[in-house]
């Protein structure tokens, strides 16, 4: 016998579908929202009922905006001749943090996954190469994961931008800050030997 | 919790929650396992940069009577194969390789062969032409899963004139002559090249595997006849080989 009231089961089977949530924190969110006011729950309710249509892709950079171009892309301040290329918006966010890059973006959404179906018409690499050529773009640089499969896909737009006009270059990858070099393994400590710099 | 260490390949990772890895490896003493690294996604020393896919590894794991899955503890990166990574036809074999292990070999069923031809084919990967090492591990993987392809003459009337067509229903080829009168529906031509060297490949030995060189016609049917093949016996499809172009 189900004690749970159907209502309540249904929404712990949504929460269930959200990344890095089983059972147990479902039920828990679901008897939380259960508890707090109805008001609260209503609006929950009403950003996520209008979060597709408030937010669209940037048809430059394809980052998520409410606007097209997106606030980066509108700003006269940022340098079009400059893209850095991410795999997903988080990504982005992570490097606005810093505040020391002052070029546009291009948002690829995934990585090259051959076992999972996705190719490079799975991902926006066409509309990277188009923008390249079409916006006479000087340094597009490189900013996917230091993982097999951010290298990869890294390689793969290296090869796809060949013969453009536009210095490719690359997120530099090495030591993490605050880690002892004894500790670092041979190919990390290669890369890093490669990409020194003048001290 | 028993602990236990032993080679492996990586096959597949993802992220598991916020700060955990949930990896795929076929390691040399239990075959197929799903371990978990807690804090893989944040530290820095531990797991950094070995738990990724296609490294070769000595992990140290400990298993738990309540679950399937394993942990890792400890993970020496014994070779990443940087070459893997920089060029996206190597990229594609090598993640072709590992779906198969991940889609055709059972959890926890060590085969000493096939982790051989497995680490074989990663190292081979960035040496030679990748699309060959790929045929010679899906041939030798075939073999040792007990799939024998009969290429040597038409399997209904022994003849050995050709065109031969080769059916995934039967794993072997017919002549034209009886698929006509068989009724089957028409098969993966294959020409008198590629059956001979298919033959030859799979009856050699992995250290005079790199002697043998496939033509761009045969990589090209072999390929054919693997995809349709693989797809009939697993009851579906093998992503990678979308990624895979033989041109
Ligand atoms: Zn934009
Ligand atoms: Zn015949």
């Amino acid at each position: 016998m189900n004690v749970v009231p159907p209502a309540l089961d249904k929404l712990i089977a949504d929460f269930k579908r959200l990344p890095g949530i089983g059972k147990k924190t479902a039920t828990r969110l679901a008897l939380h929202m259960l508890r707090r006011p109805a008001a609260e729950a209503r609006n929950l309710a009403r950003d996520l009922a209008g979060l597709h249509d408030a937010i669209k892709l940037c048809s430059n950079c394809f980052a998520f905006s409410e606007n097209d171009p997106c606030v980066i892309c509108a700003d006269p301040r940022r340098d079009p001749s400059q893209v850095c290329v991410v795999e997903e918006p988080g990504d982005l966010m992570a490097i606005e943090k810093t505040a020391i890059y002052k070029g546009q973006y291009h948002i690829l959404h995934g990585v090259l996954s051959p076992m999972d179906g996705i190719g490079p018409d799975e991902i926006k690499v066409a509309a990277l190469v188009e923008r390249v050529r079409r916006q006479q773009v000087k340094e597009v640089f490189i900013a996917t994961s230091s993982t097999v499969p951010g290298e990869a896909t890294a390689s793969y737009l290296v090869s796809q931008l060949q013969g453009c006009s536009a210095k490719l270059t690359r997120l530099a990858c090495g030591i993490p800050m605050g880690m002892d070099i004894k500790y670092a393994d041979e190919l990390t400590l290669t890369r890093a030997i490669e990409a020194r710099k003048t001290a | 919790m028993p602990t236990h260490e032993t080679e492996a390949i990586v096959l597949k990772v993802f992220d598991h929650g916020e700060s955990d890895k949930i990896i795929t490896l076929y390691t040399e003493g239990y075959g197929k396992i799903t371990a978990i690294a807690k804090g893989a996604k944040r530290s820095k020393r531990r797991f950094v940069n070995k738990l990724e896919p296609f490294s070769h590894l000595i992990i140290t794991f400990a298993t738990n009577k309540y679950s399937s899955m394993v942990r890792i503890d400890e993970a020496e990166l014994l070779a990443p194969f940087p070459q893997l990574r920089s060029d996206y036809q190597r990229f594609s074999c090598a993640s072709l390789i590992c779906e198969l292990v991940l889609n055709w070999l059972p959890d926890h069923d060590a085969d000493h062969t096939l982790f051989t031809l497995l680490t074989w084919s990663m190292s081979q990967l960035g040496e030679q032409r990748p699309l060959t090492t790929l045929l010679f591990f899906h041939l030798h993987l075939l073999t040792l899963l007990g799939f024998h392809l009969h290429l040597e003459n038409c399997q209904h009337c022994g003849g050995k004139e050709g065109p031969f067509l080769f059916h995934p229903e039967t794993g072997g080829i017919l002549c034209k002559g009886c698929q006509k009168t068989s009724g089957m529906a028409a098969g993966i031509p294959l020409s008198l090249g590629t059956l001979k060297i298919l033959t030859r490949a799979r009856d050699l030995p992995m250290t005079k595997w790199p002697r043998l060189s496939f033509s761009n016609q045969s990589i090209g049917e072999a390929k054919a006849l693997f995809q349709a093949h693989t797809s009939y016996l697993l009851q579906r499809d093998i992503h990678s080989w979308k990624q895979i172009n033989c041109r």
